[in-house]
């Protein structure tokens, strides 16, 4: 068994130096239709790079793209009125109308059918505020909306890179339905299953074998558990042999740690800032599944002790599954300044030092894709050993 | 009782004054004169010129609609709670952050312990007072708010940093009334995120309000109604300014089971639509909202600040507002208007 770090989810994108707000400003001028889409996805892919190098230096070892495209977390899956030049082109089966021509202004991006972005609401509790998304008719899935992200994040390191995607619960929570042919909330968010489940076998076509689901809305509404398990057994369904990382955040998951163990996902992102009580209920209880162990508080800037995030992991150690699990942040990063970011992931690593484990990387042997599906990179997850999925 | 209150106070207001939340939009002068600013090409007399021309303007247009009490507009400022933090000991401006899409901001950061050293937000108040003889409202960031609003790198845990907001904006308070304010509006949107920390938040705000010899507001916006009340009428307090319009228009409805027993600040504009509202909706608004409460105890606005809309847009919804509230006066009190 292995602790590694991890990178949540998203990154920051701005800085405090000019070097770092080259994107914000192309940004502006593209929606002035002073720079062309091409332009505009370089600088983003830059980006990601940049990000990407950011969190291997401070020491994290699964990293992520940060986000750094997405306009949101529900306005990225739904697409529409976001700054959008369109990676995902060469993954589409058919040419995309919407997605051609005019190199300039804000155009639709490669979202779900059936839905668009709407008003700005708040993000939980958090100082960041979504487009709400207006769904008019039956959601579709019909083309990739991370694959031509996760293929560029790959490209620029040889560490492994975990693609997060806004999972269908939050997304029908976050959505204002009353213009929709669905009569009831579990419907939709059964649709938007489908459409996630559709992702996750894409991003597992491109060689992905670890995706992030973010469902931090079941923490406000646990009485929906059923929904969510709905969801997911959908989502197992569709996605083939990728592995789902079921992450939580903004509440306090430590009720519902017991329930979320029996979903048919391979591991668990907790936040241990919203819930402090779970680190006594893991060290005594333990884990069936590998865990994304929210330790480092992702919405304040105050630098936490390694010493003490160090001790409260061993405690919880012990009730680990073997595989590897993750220290993280309690949610993305994005909610403070770059600055604190590389901070807070470079006490990642220094946690992880104070742990003194050694990685044990796992690659993917052959008889673990099926045939046809096409090799995929390393996979030093150590996630193969799991085993079944629990249903 | 408050309406007693109010005379004592020197203000005779009518039955269901109107007002305006807090924000209200930038002139287009005021948006390019920030942004002369920021890059170097106008100097800060410039944009204190610009700001005061927008002020200027707004207080006109204010009286010119017809509201019975004004605010300043926030001309002067981007958000409710940076430029007060920061005037308090122990914040410092912190780095970028994204707010939503392409748009970023600093938050402030408390990095020891609270103090109030010297009034912060005198100066917004009694520059727009000076401008009209109607009686402007000053504006607070509330103690809960504003620890939100911030990373805080001092205090043990959210509490603790709350009640020490709570007294320095107390300090303020007492600072703004010495110099004429009498009503005084303390924003709480954070809260209605976290119905829980309620209870915490009324103790918070009610040292601020306890005992001060003005007509004191508390604005909630956000969140889900049915989450937060009745708890929150144990917020100390004469009047609970609300949203009812657009997602909140079934707010109302959760004063049949709980009677609500403060003033209201009734919202009947949806400020996060650009279509105008007919003067024929508000009076609508207002009658559902009269089968609950007794006219003098209603206060008649938009459900929050204005400045995501245009000038054109905010002038054209508070001029139907006003048009609806003449028109329900009349139809209530037809001897008095």
């Amino acid at each position: 068994m292995a602790i590694l770090t991890a990178t949540h989810s998203s990154y920051p994108r701005i800085g405090d130096v000019p070097e770092e707000q080259v994107l914000a400003r192309a940004v502006v001028a593209w929606e002035r239709g002073l720079g062309t889409d091409d332009d505009l996805l370089e600088l983003q892919q830059e980006l990601i790079r940049d990000v990407i190098h950011e969190q291997t230096d401070a020491g994290i070892h699964l990293v992520t793209d940060g986000q750094v495209r997405w306009f949101d977390p529900i306005s990225h899956m739904v697409g529409g009125q976001i700054f959008h030049a369109d990676p995902e082109k060469t993954h589409s089966d058919e040419e995309d109308d919407e997605g051609s021509g005019s190199s300039s202004g804000r155009r639709p991006g490669p979202g779900l059918k059936g839905v668009r972005p709407g008003r700005l609401i708040r993000w939980f509790d958090t100082s960041f505020y979504v487009r709400q998304a207006v769904v008019t008719d039956r959601i579709e899935w019909t083309r990739p909306l991370t694959v031509g992200d996760y293929d560029h994040a790959v490209g620029v390191t040889d560490r492994p890179v975990k693609p997060v995607v806004t999972g269908p619960y939050t997304l029908a929570r976050y959505s204002d339905r009353s213009q929709s042919p669905y009569a009831s909330l579990a419907e939709l968010a059964g649709d938007y299953a489908r459409a996630v489940g559709e992702e996750v076998k894409a991003l597992f076509k491109a060689g992905a074998r670890l995706v992030q689901l973010d469902e931090p809305a079941i923490l406000r509404h646990p009485e929906d558990f059923i929904t969510l398990r709905g969801c997911l057994e959908v989502i197992a369904g569709i996605k083939g042999h990728c592995k789902l990382l079921l992450a939580t955040c903004f509440g306090d998951a430590t009720p519902l740690f017991r329930d979320l163990s029996t979903l048919p996902v391979e591991a668990l992102g907790l936040d241990l800032i919203s819930g402090p009580g779970l680190v006594d209920r893991i060290a005594s209880d333990g884990s069936e599944k590998p865990l994304a162990l929210g330790i480092v508080d992702g919405r304040n800037t105050r630098l936490e002790k390694a010493e003490t995030l160090a001790a409260k992991v061993d405690r919880m150690v012990a009730g680990l599954p073997k595989g590897d699990s993750w220290i993280t942040s309690s949610c993305g990063l994005e909610l403070i300044p770059r600055d604190a970011a590389r901070a807070k992931c470079r006490l990642l690593g220094q946690v992880k030092e104070l742990l003194g484990r050694e990685p044990v990387p796992a690659a993917v042997s052959e008889d673990t894709v099926p045939a046809g599906e096409g090799p995929g990179p390393a996979d030093d997850f150590g996630m193969d050993d799991l085993g079944e999925v629990v249903t | 009782m408050s309406r007693r209150k109010l005379l004592d106070l020197g203000l005779e207001l009518p039955m269901l004054p109107t007002t305006s939340v807090g924000s209200l939009p930038k002139p287009e002068s005021l948006c390019q004169a920030e942004a002369a600013r920021a890059g170097g090409h106008a100097s800060d007399d410039d944009l204190y010129a610009a700001r005061q021309s927008a002020r200027h303007r707004w207080i006109r247009m204010q009286q010119e609609i017809g509201l019975d009490v004004l605010v300043d507009g926030e001309q002067d400022r981007d958000d409710l709670v940076t430029a007060v933090a920061l005037g308090l000991d122990g914040v410092h401006l912190g780095g970028l952050v994204r707010a939503y899409g392409n748009t970023y901001h600093r938050k402030p950061v408390i990095d020891g312990l609270l103090g109030w050293k010297e009034p912060i937000t005198i100066g917004y108040w009694r520059a727009a007072q000076d401008l009209t003889e109607k009686p402007v409202k000053a504006v607070l960031p509330g103690p809960y708010t504003l620890v939100d609003w911030c990373y805080d790198q001092h205090y043990a845990d959210r509490r603790s940093a709350v009640l020490a907001a709570a007294h320095a904006l107390r300090q303020e308070a007492e600072a703004l009334v010495e110099a004429g304010v009498r009503i005084l509006q303390i924003d709480e949107p954070a809260l209605p995120a976290r119905p829980r920390e309620i209870p915490a938040a009324a103790e918070a705000v009610g040292r601020i309000t306890r005992d001060l010899p003005a007509y004191t507001i508390c604005h909630l916006c956000g969140g889900r109604f049915a989450e937060i009340y009745p708890a929150i009428l144990e917020i100390p307090v004469d009047q609970l300014s609300l949203e009812t319009s657009g997602p909140s228009s079934a707010t109302l409805d959760h004063f049949h089971r709980h009677p609500f027993r403060l003033d209201l600040g009734l919202g009947v504009l949806d400020v996060r639509e650009p279509r105008v509202e007919t003067a024929d909706e508000v009076t609508a608004k207002l009658r559902d909202a009269l089968s609950l409460l007794p006219m003098d105890r209603i206060w008649v606005q938009p459900d929050c600040g204005l400045k995501a809309r245009t000038v054109d847009e905010a002038v054209a919804k508070l001029r139907a507002m006003v048009e609806g509230v003449a028109e329900t006066r009349r139809l209530v009190a037809p001897q008095a208007y």
